[in-house]
């Protein structure tokens, strides 16, 4: 297998597994913090679930934007349009899955700390 | 379209995504400390750590990543990168992949420790007041 198929593997688990840690966090307690976290863990694992099944070949798709240049095109690289819709897609679901989930993250770690705050005051 | 335009778009494109994944890890590593500082345990230390070297490998990522996209608009860079080609992507490609590594670690760590020490984490908890912000 090659280093990059390694990488999505790996990274496609990751947040499967952060998923999975969320879930079991918001079952011992809800917090609107937790909430976000799974939603954008949530569409993070969709799309890198994606980006694996690409790096394996099952999704037959190598499109980027700079391919559309003169030097690329001059050599008869044509694209579908579902190549670019799939592209832009997915870029920008994944951009709203890791805003999400930096505000979960955000928003879970300051109830925790102005809980450790509090505790701290009541010792 | 022009290429000029579509040198813009990818290096648009580049530049916000890779700012989102550094935005992302950042968050990891703030809620690893405080996590860790709850519970003060020898997984969520490992979980600290870590998100920190995953952090560091992703500001080094990043750097890279801003160099190639300057490569583009300023000609001394370019003849740089051109020299150096081979070596900086052998870099990227081993830095990627080691930050990787160390993400697979840290969700492993946070995962491990959620579903082993429920029961602990359910009496910290029960400590926390009830009007803490959320």
């Amino acid at each position: 297998m090659e280093q990059h198929t390694i990488s999505g593997c790996l990274l496609a688990f990751s947040f499967a597994s952060f998923l999975l840690g969320s879930i079991k966090l918001q079952q011992i307690q809800k917090s609107f913090g937790k909430k976000l976290l799974i939603i954008g863990l949530t569409i993070l694992t969709i799309v890198f679930i994606l980006d694996f099944a690409r790096s394996l070949g099952i999704i037959k798709s190598n499109y980027h934007p700079y391919m559309e240049s003169s030097f690329y095109t001059q050599f008869g690289n044509q694209f579908q349009p579902w190549e670019r819709l799939y592209f832009w897609g997915t870029f920008f679901i994944s951009l709203i899955g890791f805003l999400t989930t930096t505000w979960g993250f955000f928003v879970e770690g300051r109830r925790m700390m102005s809980a450790l705050k509090n505790n701290a005051n009541t010792n | 379209m022009n290429d000029q335009l579509i040198q813009s778009i990818t290096t648009a494109s580049t530049a916000l995504i890779t700012s989102a994944w550094m935005a992302f890890i950042l968050a990891l590593l703030w809620y690893a400390y405080v996590f860790n500082k709850r519970t003060q345990h020898i997984i969520t230390k490992l979980f600290v750590w870590s998100s920190l070297i995953a952090c560091l490998l992703a500001i080094s990522i990043t750097c890279i990543h801003f160099f190639f996209l300057s490569a583009g608009y300023n000609d001394k860079i370019s003849n740089l990168l051109n020299d150096n080609i081979e070596m900086l992507v052998n870099i990227m490609n081993w830095t990627e992949f080691i930050s990787t590594i160390a993400l697979f670690i840290t969700s492993g760590t946070f995962t491990c420790y959620v579903i082993q020490e429920k029961r602990h984490i359910t009496s910290t908890l029960a400590d926390e007041t009830a009007d803490a912000p959320t």
